[in-house]
């Protein structure tokens, strides 16, 4: 699925990660990694997994598109107590075995996780500026209205998968010239949306994005 | 047995005591434990609280503040103001300067500090409260003095989890004070010694049963309507008997009405006022979902006489003290014969008196369910609750909790386990797996990295990390308030709670009735869904809250059967219902309990089968999935099914046939379970189920609207929390056990399974009928009224119903 958003050309990826062609430059959000080991930190007995899992379904989707450079909407950890040996170095692996440079747009999780003092090999940011769209990982953080694509929402949407049931999808969602990421990290949650009248919804369903037809009225 | 002072105290507060009671002080004083049996509210709290406070007036003087003796367990945090003023009278005038207290859920955090410093001598709990102070490591001092503890209302907790977290409380209290002496008070329950063993423990000599029941005979009568249909469905004969009931309510000082739904409650509630216009000031309503203003003042009307009639459902069914009525009525069906009598226990309180109860049928088929009931009380079938056996998630929370209070070694804690009837066979692999998911998470093989709970240092478990020990205080006590939403209004103004399956539905801007008035959701967020009085005129349905359907419980439905035959003895309720039994006969059999009679028959909609088996509501619904399962997956039809408490129907649009082979084969318990869940969408019920297990286990942390949350970085969903289990954590028997509960009680697995071993050995009837016959008919109206819009459903109803009855005519 392709959109523009002011000069720039997207493509939606059904692995819940957007790319742009021009740049060669893969999207994802809310990886929220080490989120298990914070639960087991405070004494919740949740079984670990899910981190290694999302890093390398990342790293295979990178090779995949053959990607010159990783850029994440921030929320790369979860929080400090989830950033035990284990998490940071899987991270650290992750990083070293890459061969793009990677830009995390800082996120709040990020930034109450103290993640600047790991010194790990990325750069980061507070924002960043292509082609006339703002990168940035909170939308309420933006000065003035603006074409953005942003993080942190965890968008999803509720589709009715028989006559009795709906189903909660994560989605993308663009809203007002932005665009929200769907969190990419498998422990997760997601927020059900608000849909505006203008507003335009894709999900992944299989190998593809399909928009959601706005509800009638 | 009492002497003087408190004997004297008696006689002149309460008159000269019953047997029973002074049976239950002579048992306490020799030392014993043991059950108390007796209707609510029949004198059962004075029999429990004047034995301990006897033993402690020998012990204790009676002019100084007296150590903690005696625990007062009770299962509603409601019926503890009650209970405390109980138990407070003997003790204002005989030992003014002993205590008693409450401490609940509703203690405030400052009463509750005073109550950490010194226990008063008689404490009155829930079973969450009294866990919650296991944690605490001086509490075991405390209660160096403790004498009794009394359970009120046992039969509410056995076969709960929460009942499971008393039996393991009361192994803890055993440990430390081998002495004590436990007492539950029961109502009337078919497996009495089953439920004394849940309570004391199945090791424990010199324990008894103390039974009240001959002390109150029941009486079971039925209002019989003069015309009677020939096609009943549920709901149809509804508020007919009105008249009738109004005679009876004006010919009576005070009456309580007893209906099985809140909807029924509400429309009752309008039709008496209608009915009795002179009396319409002095008929009320009351039901569990009122705010508890409301409902007090309800109670005060009806103990003070300003009250002449109480619409209630089953909120009226517990309570201390409640002044008895001089009638009880019971609109629909009985449900369940212990469930009848305990309501039928509400009259004729005095000694000697006999309890009354009058049935008043909605539909015909319940005229013989008030005499199977009546059957059934005087062969002494009477339905039992079923204990829990070993569910780990709350072995996972009591772990814990008695770690954090005193460390200790696994095989003592073991030992202490296994004296309790839930975990009596705990075998010692589970227990393994237990220390091991709390100590390092996952097994021995993969632990889960830095995890840190609770600790195995020099072979003792210690739990000393304060945050997740402050966490796992929140979160004890949460076992059973995941599904009641407040309603309220944006003014604050709480109105009462609905199920949160109910809310769920509605969607913000629908409206809804409640409480007898339409309102609008306005928005649900948390524990608490937000409403407004609804003005606009709604197209469409407008649902009803009416609370869960209740099925008929094993021994009423195979009662009834007997009873469609006339057996054991020809009944008044069973000649009113012989025409129908007639039609019926004539077109098809009258089913019982020697044959399994299946119908098939073909109206516009395709071809039914229709089965019969009297298993109950829920029983039927397993069948019916399982059955439809099969057949389908042998003839490639869709199939439709429908259940009630008699039977369940099949209907496809062709394919099904009087085949008995195929219906043997649907209804074999030849890979029972792998065609059970593959019947039924487990996968979305596993799921589900797994939100109470992760709960109790202490994986989902509460979340307390109002507060400030610590806890923001721990929110998860129960359905993530699912699937991360079932991906990286395949083996845990956490999701083992979400499984069984679903088969247990959902599909109520034991049950299911005992019909289907015993229609096995059963003959097959198969008939072939023309047409619907009486029985079959409310399947198929069910049916209909699920499948089209209202109005057509009604008309195709009454045009079905026309023809039927003109056939019968010609009988």
């Amino acid at each position: 699925m392709n959109l523009r958003l002011a000069k720039l050309e997207l493509e939606l990826l059904p692995n819940l990660a957007v790319w742009l062609p021009d740049h060669r430059t893969l999207l994802v959000s809310d990886l929220h990694l080490g989120k298990s080991a914070t639960f087991r930190a405070r004494g919740i007995p949740i079984p670990e997994g899910e981190t290694r899992a999302d890093l390398v379904r990342l790293q295979e989707l990178v090779v995949r598109m053959e990607a010159a450079r990783l850029l994440i909407l921030g929320d790369l950890v979860h929080a400090a107590e989830g950033l035990g040996p284990g998490t940071v170095d899987q991270i650290h692996r992750f990083l070293d075995a890459s061969s793009v440079p990677v830009t995390l747009i800082e996120g709040n999780h990020d930034r109450s996780a103290g993640l600047r003092r790991l010194d790990l090999p990325l750069e980061i940011q507070r924002t960043q500026e292509i082609d006339g769209v703002t990168l940035i990982h909170d939308p309420a953080d933006l000065s003035q209205p603006t074409a953005a694509i942003c993080g942190h929402l965890h968008p999803s949407v509720r589709l009715p998968q028989s006559p009795r049931r709906r189903t909660r999808l994560p989605c993308f969602h663009l809203s007002n010239q932005i665009l929200a990421l769907p969190g990419f990290g498998s422990f997760t949650g997601t927020h059900p949306i608000h849909r505006g009248p203008d507003d335009r919804v894709f999900v992944p369903l299989r190998d593809q994005v399909r928009e959601v037809p706005a509800p009638k009225t | 047995m009492l002497r003087p002072p408190l004997l004297e105290w008696l006689h002149r507060e309460k008159g000269e005591p019953l047997p029973f009671q002074k049976q239950l002080w002579k048992a306490h004083a020799e030392g014993r434990s043991g059950l108390l049996h007796a209707p609510t509210g029949f004198g059962k709290t004075l029999a429990a609280w004047l034995g301990p406070v006897a033993a402690a007036l020998d012990r204790h003087p009676a002019d100084k503040p007296a150590p903690c003796s005696v625990l007062w367990i009770t299962p509603l945090r409601a019926l503890a103001a009650d209970t405390l003023m109980s138990l407070r009278e003997p003790i204002k005038t005989l030992a003014p300067a002993w205590e008693v207290e409450a401490r609940t859920g509703d203690t405030s955090s400052y009463r509750r500090a005073k109550l950490r410093e010194r226990l008063p001598f008689g404490l009155v709990t829930t079973p969450e409260s009294l866990s919650l102070m296991l944690t605490y490591p001086d509490f075991r001092e405390k209660l160096k003095h403790l004498q009794t503890v009394i359970v009120d209302e046992w039969h509410e907790l056995l076969g709960t989890k929460r009942g499971v977290q008393t039996e393991l409380a009361l192994a803890r209290l055993r440990r430390w004070c081998p002495e004590i002496q436990i007492w539950g008070l029961s109502a009337t329950l078919g497996n009495l010694d089953e439920a004394r063993d849940a309570l004391i423990g199945p090791e424990h000599p010199h324990a008894i049963t103390v039974s009240a029941k001959a002390t109150k005979p029941l009486e079971i009568e039925t209002l019989i309507p003069d015309e009677i249909d020939r096609f009943p469905w549920a709901g149809h004969l509804g508020t007919r008997m009105v008249g009738a009931v109004a005679r009876r309510v004006e010919a009576a000082a005070s009456t309580l009405l007893f209906t099985n739904t809140r909807s029924q409650t509400e429309i009752w509630f309008q039709e008496l006022k209608e009915a009795l216009p002179k009396l319409a000031d002095s008929i009320a309503m009351h039901h569990g979902s009122l705010a508890k203003k409301e409902r007090a003042s309800v109670e005060a009307g009806l103990k003070d006489g300003s009250l002449r009639c109480v619409v209630c459902t089953s909120s009226l069914d517990l309570g201390v003290d409640f002044s008895p009525v001089d009638q009880v009525i019971q609109v629909g069906s009985p449900k369940g014969i212990a469930r009848l009598a305990q309501r039928a226990g509400r009259s004729g309180h005095q000694p000697g008196q006999t309890s009354r109860i009058v049935g008043v049928p909605t539909h015909a088929f319940e005229l013989l369910e008030f005499a199977a009931a009546r059957d059934a009380w005087k062969a002494r079938h009477i339905e039992s609750r079923r204990p829990l056996h070993k569910p780990l998630d709350l072995l996972v929370q009591h772990t814990l909790t008695c770690v954090l209070g005193q460390p200790d070694r696994p095989a003592d804690l073991l030992g202490e386990f296994r004296t309790t009837l839930a975990y009596r066979d705990l075998d010692d692999e589970e227990w393994r797996w237990v220390v091991g998911f709390i100590t390092e998470g996952g097994d021995a093989l993969k632990a889960y990295p830095q995890y840190r709970k609770a600790t195995l240092r020099n072979g003792v478990l210690h739990f000393e990390d304060k945050r997740a020990a402050q966490l796992h205080r929140l979160n004890i006590g949460t076992i059973t308030s995941g599904s009641a939403i407040a309603l309220k209004f944006a003014s604050g103004k709480t109105l009462g709670t609905v199920e949160e399956s109910f809310i769920t539905r509605l969607k913000p801007g629908q409206a809804f009735i409640f409480g007898g008035r339409q309102l609008e959701l306005v928005r649900f967020h948390k524990l608490t869904a937000t409403v407004r009085a609804s003005t606009r005129r709604h197209r469409g349905q407008v649902p009803v809250w009416n609370g869960g359907k209740m099925p008929l419980s094993t021994e009423l439905a195979s009662a009834i059967a007997t009873r469609l035959h006339g057996r054991p003895a020809p009944a008044p309720e069973h000649r009113a219902v012989r025409p129908i039994l007639a039609i019926q006969r004539k077109w098809s059999a009258i089913p019982g309990t020697r044959e399994l009679v299946i119908e098939f028959t073909r109206t516009r909609e395709g071809e039914h089968l229709f089965l019969y088996p009297f298993a109950g509501r829920l029983v039927h619904e397993g069948l019916a999935a399982l059955a439809a399962y099969r057949i389908s997956s042998r003839i490639g039809e869709s199939i439709d099914l429908t259940q009630n408490d008699y039977g369940f129907s099949l209907i496809a649009r062709r394919g099904l046939s009087l085949d008995e082979a195929l219906m043997r084969d649907a209804l074999t318990t030849t890979n029972l379970v792998e065609d059970l869940l593959a019947s039924m969408n487990t996968a979305e019920m596993a799921r589900r189920q797994f939100r109470e297990v992760a709960r109790v286990a202490g994986l989902l942390v509460p979340d307390f609207p109002g507060k400030r949350r610590p806890t923001r970085d721990l929110q998860v969903s129960s359905s993530l929390l699912f699937e991360v289990f079932s991906k990286y954590d395949p083996a845990n028997l956490l999701l083992d056990q979400a499984r069984r509960e679903i088969l247990q009680r959902q599909l109520e697995w034991t049950r299911l399974k005992a019909t289907l071993d015993e229609l096995a050995d059963r003959p097959f009837r198969i008939i072939e009928t023309e047409r619907l016959t009486p029985m079959a008919f409310p399947l198929w109206a069910d049916r209909l009224s699920a499948h089209l819009p209202a109005g057509d459903a009604a008309s195709r109803l009454e045009a079905m119903l026309e023809q039927l009855s003109e056939d019968a005519m010609a009988v």
